[in-house]
């Protein structure tokens, strides 16, 4: 699917909305919603556990820190559009496609939280967890992990808004994908305002709603960090 | 190993080098819309992250703002300025603006924040009016921190802007959808070289920023809260 | 019960050992506190114990079995660990720090309850912080409840690391007090690390003095230590006012008191006249059936026939057999007459002190 929008008149007089058009599309709306939804999920749980993976990896052998920050952070750097492309001749036009590329952008950000709230633990909390007689698996789920989720969470909806905004556009892999980004192709390739905005604003919206929800999540799970006050 | 074959050739062929989709040219678009957007963004972010940052009242919220600009899905914003401003640069500009200003004005914010409290209340003693405050003493030793937020920011804009050929507009990301568009793989590799090679530059252009900007000011002030403040 | 025989440690990279050929023996249900300057090894040697650090060459036994000879997760569960900045669990509740042990241990839910509600109560704890976060409590209170954790399983053995060093010096002395009267009544065997002498001197019942790299300087109950130090290390880290700190240890009832002028107040002013001058003094005190009421100088007696009648001036100070002699000096410093007067509960009259018994005192 071609975007060149060369030469696409700007004087084509069109209410802002056609209302229409939207009654006519709950349909795909919705689907695109939740196709959506499922491919931001999907490459963000992938993330969390391959990151969790190359996390306990680096905590284990510090060495190896450096460069899966740098690895991961070059993949990062590599524009979204590029590697959705240059997938294909691997992958196809597939929503795999999509996926991999996805799931890549959120693996330096997720890495780095996860190792960065274990290491946040404070030591003597950990010496003590040693000392009372905790196993090392008991140190890590009981009481690591649990002080690590407020900064995993903050990565996470860092990856998860980012890959929001990302989803749309695979889009440019073909018409049914893309979830909410094949309104915004539609409406950029016939210079149509309506899907424009419907693709724009329910992203934007879809993205500010999962970082609220994940900030209300982390709040009921850590709920110690809410109570601090010197005393 | 086939594919770095051909993306040698690729740079190697002397027309992929002149005339309108030449590199140079493309370089230039992109660096163009690097430019105006870092621009725009230092203009609002750096005055309004150091402005905030002296003052002692405002707290929370700068860090919703950090947060909601994170928020923010660049394609989406790109799309949506399409409808008021049209297909070209502009509504890339505007999505870029708001992707840096972020970062840099939290930077900003948190680097004028962290400066001894002390050494700003000695200038003020010596009768240092504000603004020479800011500009001799904070600015200074917030630079590293200011640099920081520019640089990230300066990386986030240039893998960005690829998307501005969605719209009609030029820069490296005509290579990834040109060569899309007729399966040349070679040439969107080159594209994507290019940013990344950008993105790379960037990270020196800035690695040597800050070391010119942590050398005199900054370590005089770190060697002098070393002296002044040994633990007991 | 616990016992070190020829533990060293060196850590990797450095030339010198922590700990230099360390033994030494703890008894059952005695305070053993390890004292010295930094660079000593203490908590390296307390460490060996629960095996946080592996000893590079010895063997430490604790009830009879070698310590390497178990699983390191199964001795520590036995063994309770204070440290000085507490180390509890912040995202637990004060209640399910306490717990932790016993449910590691797979105890039922209501013995649980049942033993953090007696240990909260035990270690001062009001009931409704149990809810609490370990962020909302003061300094203080952290540190009691991580005692409440070491004890949670009823270890017999409990290490604590500098516990009371990040209170304030007025919450200290009351940790201190109450770590006594807690080990009065349950008696484990204690391994107590410090760089504070005189909290050294209040808790130990064996106190070991460590020098530089683990070396054992002297070992031996406070008193002996302060009376007859080993050589001039010991002598240096035991500080200027030795003598002092050993009056602190010594109570009023080891010194021989002086019978001191007293009469009845039924007694007739010419008796009591007759006791100053056979006691030599220019004053006496006056009893009633043996409790004290006062004194009166020479002069106060003149022109009266009966005692009943004079207005006695009380005693400042007085002190009681369990107090310690160091007391007994201070309230004498600050009296006029160069004596202070000793009373049993009942403030009956059981003698004086003066400087030379005091001193006298310190011989036992």
């Amino acid at each position: 699917m071609s975007s060149v929008l060369s030469g696409a008149s700007l004087g084509v007089s069109q209410p802002l909305i056609r209302w229409s058009w939207i009654g006519d599309h709950l349909g795909p709306i919705r689907h695109a919603l939740l196709q959506h939804l499922a491919l931001t999920f999907v490459a963000v749980g992938v993330g969390l556990v391959l990151s969790s993976l190359l996390a306990a990896f680096a905590i284990r052998f510090r060495i190896t820190y450096q460069p899966i920050n740098a690895v991961t952070g070059i993949m990062y750097a590599i524009p979204s559009l590029a590697l959705f492309i240059l997938l294909t001749p691997i992958t196809g036009l597939t929503e795999l496609t999509a996926e991999i590329a996805l799931v890549s952008y959120t693996l330096q950000i997720l890495f780095r939280s996860i190792v960065a709230g274990i290491d946040e633990v404070p030591a003597s909390v950990r010496e003590s967890a040693r000392a009372m007689g905790l196993t090392r698996s008991q140190q890590l789920w009981r009481v690591e992990l649990p002080l690590a989720l407020p900064v995993i969470v903050s990565g996470l909806r860092i990856a998860t808004v980012t890959t929001v905004g990302l989803v749309p556009i695979s889009g440019i892999l073909g018409s049914d994908q893309g979830g909410l980004g094949t309104f915004m192709f539609d409406g950029l390739a016939r210079f149509f305002y309506t899907p424009l905005l419907v693709g724009g604003v329910l992203t934007v919206v879809l993205a500010v709603a999962l970082d609220v929800t994940l900030v209300r999540l982390q709040r009921v799970l850590t709920p110690w960090v809410r109570r601090a006050h010197a005393s | 190993m086939n594919g770095v074959h051909h993306l040698f050739v690729w740079f190697n062929d002397p027309a992929n080098w002149h005339g309108v989709n030449g590199v140079p040219r493309r370089v230039l678009e992109h660096l163009t819309l690097w430019a105006w957007s870092m621009a725009i963004a230092c203009a609002i972010a750096v005055p309004g992250g150091l402005l905030l940052g002296r003052s002692r009242r405002t707290g929370t919220v700068t860090v919703n703002v950090a947060n909601i600009g994170r928020a923010i899905p660049s394609f989406a914003v790109i799309v949506l300025s399409v409808i008021w401003l049209g297909l070209g640069n502009a509504p890339v500009v505007v999505a870029l603006v708001l992707l840096a200003v972020p970062p840099i004005f939290t930077f900003a914010f948190t680097g004028v924040r962290q400066v001894d409290a002390a050494t700003v209340e000695s200038a003020r003693g010596m009768g240092m009016t504000e603004a020479r405050i800011l500009r001799s003493v904070q600015v200074p030793l917030a630079l590293p921190l200011i640099l920081n937020g520019l640089r990230l920011s300066s990386a986030a804009v240039i893998a960005t802007a690829p998307l501005a050929a969605l719209v009609g507009s030029g820069g490296l990301g005509r290579y990834v959808i040109d060569g899309f568009a007729v399966r040349d793989f070679a040439e969107v590799s080159a594209g994507v070289t290019l940013v990344v090679t950008l993105v790379v530059c960037n990270e020196l252009l800035f690695a040597g920023l800050v070391r010119a900007a942590s050398r005199g000011p900054a370590r005089r002030s770190r060697a002098r809260s070393r002296d002044g403040r040994r633990k007991t | 019960m616990i016992e070190l025989e020829h533990v060293a440690k060196v850590f990797p990279g450095q030339a010198a050992a922590a700990v230099t050929d360390l033994s030494l023996e703890v008894g059952e249900g005695e305070i053993a506190v390890l004292i010295g300057p930094s660079g000593c090894g203490k908590s390296t040697t307390l460490r060996m114990i629960n095996r946080l650090i592996e000893p590079t060459a010895g063997r430490i036994t604790v009830a009879g079995k070698d310590i390497a000879s178990q699983k390191p997760h199964h001795l520590r569960l036995a063994i309770g660990y204070v440290i000085q900045q507490g180390g509890l669990f912040p995202h637990r509740t004060i209640a399910r720090n306490i717990a932790t042990v016993p449910e590691l241990l797979g105890w039922e839910r209501s013995r649980i309850n049942r033993r953090v509600e007696e240990l909260m109560d035990l270690v001062g704890l009001e009931a409704d912080l149990a809810t609490r976060y370990p962020s909302e409590l003061s300094g203080g209170q952290q540190q009691r409840v991580g005692v409440a954790r070491a004890l949670a399983a009823d270890p017999p053995v409990l290490l604590m690391d500098e516990p009371f060093g990040a209170v304030d010096p007025i919450v200290r002395l009351r940790l201190q007090e109450e770590l006594l009267s807690l080990q009065r009544r349950l008696h484990k065997t204690i391994v107590f690390v410090t760089h504070d002498i005189d909290e050294a001197i209040r808790l130990a019942d064996c106190m070991a003095v460590l020098n530089v790299g683990g070396v054992l300087e002297q070992t031996g109950p406070p008193v002996d230590v302060l009376a007859r130090p080993s050589g001039p290390f010991v002598l240096e880290f035991l500080g200027a006012d030795r003598g002092l700190k050993r009056l602190a240890l010594i109570p009023v009832s080891a010194a021989e008191l002086q019978p001191g002028p007293t009469v009845e107040i039924s007694d007739s002013t010419a008796a009591a006249k007759a006791v100053m001058a056979r006691r030599q003094t220019d004053w006496v005190a006056v009893l009633d059936h043996g409790r004290v009421r006062g004194w009166a100088s020479a002069g106060a007696l003149d022109g009266h026939g009966d005692l009943a009648r004079i207005d006695l001036t009380p005693f400042p100070v007085v002190v009681r057999p369990t107090d310690s002699l160091r007391h007994a000096l201070d309230a004498l410093v600050s009296s006029p007459t160069q004596v202070v007067l000793v009373v049993d509960a009942d403030d009956r009259y059981l003698g004086l002190l003066d400087v030379a018994r005091i001193g006298k005192g310190l011989e036992s």
